[in-house]
C-alpha cells in the first residue's frame, strides 16, 4: 500500500490511550511507549495540571489527538469557541493528524455528550463533508474521520454505513479513523457482514485504527471499553490491515482501566498481526 | 438539507433528553414516539428499545458527572435527593458547552431559584446554593488561566494611584455563611475511603448517602479557591480582604481598593501593617498580576 497524506504515517506503531490513572506511572517511569492518543477536550483548557502533564509528556513522546465534540454531523454550524482552542491546542501537540467522529450529537446549541449515529443520505454525506473541510482549513491539519458503534438507524438512511463513510471522506478529502470495535458492535446491533463493510471503503484513506473491547448484552452488543479486545475484532483487524497496509493502531481502554502495563501488553498483541498481515 | 436534518436531530434530542422512568427505563412520551417513528426496527431490537440505549445514555453520563463533580452537594442533600435536583437542573439547563467540566456551571443559579419552592427553601437549600458556588470554585481553580505574575519593579515603577492588578483568573474569592468546605472535605474522604474499600473488594456502608447540615458560622467568613503549583489550595481570609480583592478585580487603583478596605474596615486593626502582610502574601501566592496583561 502506497504512503499517502492520510496513510503516510506508517513509521506509527502501536499506541495507546492516556488516561488520568496511569499519569502517576507514566511520569515516574517514563514506559517505552510509540504514541499516544489523547482526548482533545480533557486538555482545551486555560491551565493547570491537565497542560502540566501534558507538557511532560510532550517532551518524550508522540501524542495525536482525537476529539469527541466537533460533531461534523450536526445540522448547525462548527462551534468557533471549539475550534479555536483545538487550534491552540494542535499547536501546543503538533498532532501529525486530528480525529474525531462521523456523527452528531449536539442542536440548538443543546449538547448530549454523546455519539449519535447519522442518518445516511447524500444531503447529510454533503453537510458533513463541508464541514470537516471547514475545520481542516482552520486547523491547518490533516482530519480523520471515525466511524462510531451505533444501537439505531434511520427510516430516511438511503445507503449503508460504510457507503456513507465512503462519500464523505471522498467529498471531504479526508482520512479514515477505522474502529473496527465499532463496526463489530454496529454489525451485531444491525445484523450486516463487518467484512463487507471493510472490503468496500477507500483503504488508502484509513490513517489509524482502533481496536477495544465491547460487551454482549441479551438483546444488544455495547461499546464499553472496559475489557481486552475479543477474537471476533482481531479477526477484523488482521482483515483490515491486509486492504489498508501497516497502519498506526490504538487500543482504547477507558472503563474499569487496569494497571498501565496490563493496558500497553494488550495493546502490543496487535503487533503479531501488524507483523503477519500488515 | 440542513433543515431536515435540523428537524431529525431536534426530535431525537428532545426525546433523549427527556428523564427517565422507573428502572431507568424510556417512558412512552409524545416526544419518544415521533423520535421512535424515524428509527428503523433492528433484528434484535424494537424502535423504541433502540432508542431507550440513547435515552439512558445521555442520562447516565450526564448524571454520573454531576455525581463525581458535586460530592459536598450531595452530603447536604442525601444521595436520593440530589439525583432527583441534577435531573431537574438538566432539564432546566441542558448542556450547553461541548465541555462537561461546565456542566454545573449554572447550579448556583438554578439553587437560587428553588427558594420559592416551599419543598426545597429553608437552611439546607441555602447550604446547598454555597456549597455549590464552592464547588464550581474548585473546577475553575483547577484548570483556570494562569497569567504571569507582576515582578516588583512593575510593582515598584507605578504610583498606588495610578496602579491596577488583575487578579489570576484561577482564583476565585468566596464569603460563606456555612462551613461547606469543612463538609465537602469530609464527603470527599468518605469517597476515597469507599474507593479504597472497593478496590480490595471489601463492600462497606455508603459513608455519604446520610443528609447533612454544615456548621454554620456566626458571620461570613472569607474563603479563596486558588492554584499553586497546579493544586487547589483553600486560604481563608479577612472580610476585607475579600472586599480589596474584589475591588481590584473590578478594576479599582491599589490606592482606591485599599483605601475602601480601610473606610469600611474594622477600626481596630492596623491597617499599614496588615495591607502590607496581604499584598506580600498575595504577590507570593502569585495571585496578583499586570493588569496590560
Amino acid at each position: 500500500m502506497p504512503a499517502n497524506c492520510f496513510n503516510g504515517f506508517t513509521d506509527y506503531g502501536i499506541g495507546i490511550g492516556l488516561r488520568v490513572p496511569h499519569y502517576r506511572h507514566i511520569l515516574a517511569e517514563r514506559p517505552v511507549v510509540d504514541w499516544f492518543e489523547i482526548i482533545s477536550e480533557n486538555f482545551m483548557v486555560d491551565g493547570g495540571r491537565p497542560l502540566e502533564v501534558l507538557d511532560s509528556i510532550l517532551e518524550q513522546y508522540r501524542v495525536v489527538q482525537h476529539g469527541v465534540g466537533l460533531y461534523f454531523g450536526s445540522a448547525g454550524r462548527l462551534d468557533k469557541g471549539h475550534l479555536r482552542k483545538l487550534k491552540a491546542l494542535v499547536k501546543r501537540t503538533r498532532t501529525p493528524w486530528l480525529s474525531d467522529h462521523l456523527c452528531w450529537g449536539s442542536v440548538d446549541g443543546r449538547h448530549t455528550h454523546d455519539l449519535l449515529p447519522m442518518p445516511y443520505t447524500l444531503s447529510a454525506a454533503r453537510h458533513t463533508a463541508e464541514k470537516i473541510r471547514h475545520a481542516r482549513d482552520v486547523l491547518e491539519t490533516p482530519i480523520c474521520v471515525e466511524n462510531v458503534s451505533s444501537y439505531a438507524e434511520f427510516h430516511a438512511s438511503s445507503m449503508t454505513e460504510w457507503e456513507f463513510l465512503s462519500e464523505v471522506v471522498e467529498r471531504a478529502d479526508c482520512g479514515i479513523l477505522l474502529d473496527v470495535n465499532n463496526i463489530y458492535v454496529s454489525s451485531r446491533n444491525h445484523g450486516f457482514d463487518p467484512a463487507a463493510y471493510l472490503d468496500n471503503i477507500p483503504h488508502g484513506r484509513v490513517g489509524q485504527i482502533h481496536i477495544a473491547g465491547h460487551s454482549q448484552f441479551e438483546q444488544y452488543t455495547l461499546d464499553t471499553h472496559d475489557h481486552p479486545v475479543l477474537d471476533p475484532v482481531w479477526k477484523l483487524y488482521a482483515h483490515a490491515l491486509r486492504l489498508c497496509g501497516p497502519t498506526a493502531t490504538l487500543l482504547e481502554w477507558d472503563d474499569r482501566i487496569p494497571s498501565f502495563e496490563e493496558v500497553h501488553t494488550e495493546a502490543l498483541k496487535a503487533n503479531q498481526f501488524r507483523d503477519t498481515h500488515g | 438539507m440542513a433543515e431536515s436534518l435540523a428537524a431529525l436531530q431536534r426530535t431525537v434530542v428532545e426525546a433523549i433528553m427527556r428523564p427517565l422512568g422507573a428502572q431507568w427505563q424510556m417512558r412512552p412520551t409524545a416526544a419518544a414516539r415521533k423520535a421512535v417513528a424515524l428509527i428503523k426496527p433492528g433484528p434484535t431490537l424494537p424502535s423504541f428499545e433502540r432508542l431507550e440505549i440513547y435515552n439512558r445514555q445521555y442520562w447516565f453520563r450526564l448524571l454520573d458527572c454531576l455525581y463525581d463533580d458535586y460530592p459536598g452537594l450531595r452530603a447536604i442533600f442525601g444521595e436520593r435527593r440530589f439525583m432527583r435536583l441534577a435531573s431537574a437542573y438538566l432539564q432546566a439547563h441542558p448542556s450547553r458547552s461541548w465541555a462537561l467540566r461546565d456542566l454545573g456551571q449554572r447550579l448556583e443559579p438554578y439553587l437560587r431559584t428553588l427558594r420559592k419552592d416551599p419543598a426545597w427553601a429553608g437552611d439546607r437549600l441555602e447550604a446547598a446554593i454555597e456549597m455549590a458556588r464552592f464547588e464550581w470554585a474548585q473546577v475553575i481553580a483547577f484548570d483556570g488561566a494562569a497569567l504571569p505574575p507582576i515582578t516588583p519593579a512593575e510593582l515598584a515603577g507605578t504610583p498606588p494611584g495610578e496602579l491596577r492588578l488583575r487578579l489570576q483568573p484561577h482564583l476565585v474569592l468566596l464569603e460563606l455563611r456555612y462551613a461547606v468546605d469543612e463538609l465537602a472535605g469530609a464527603a470527599k474522604e468518605a469517597l476515597r475511603t469507599e474507593a479504597s474499600q472497593a478496590a480490595a473488594e471489601a463492600p462497606a456502608p455508603k459513608a455519604h448517602t446520610r443528609a447533612r447540615l454544615p456548621r454554620r458560622h456566626p458571620r461570613l467568613v472569607g474563603l479563596a479557591v486558588h492554584r499553586v503549583e497546579n493544586a487547589v489550595y483553600l486560604k481563608p481570609l479577612e472580610r476585607e480582604a475579600v472586599r480589596l480583592l474584589r475591588a481590584l478585580r473590578r478594576g479599582a487603583t491599589v490606592e482606591g481598593a485599599c483605601v475602601r478596605a480601610v473606610t469600611s474596615g474594622r477600626k481596630s486593626l492596623d491597617w499599614p501593617a496588615t495591607l502590607q502582610e496581604w499584598f506580600e502574601t498575595w504577590a507570593q501566592l502569585g495571585w496578583l498580576a499586570n493588569a496590560r496583561e
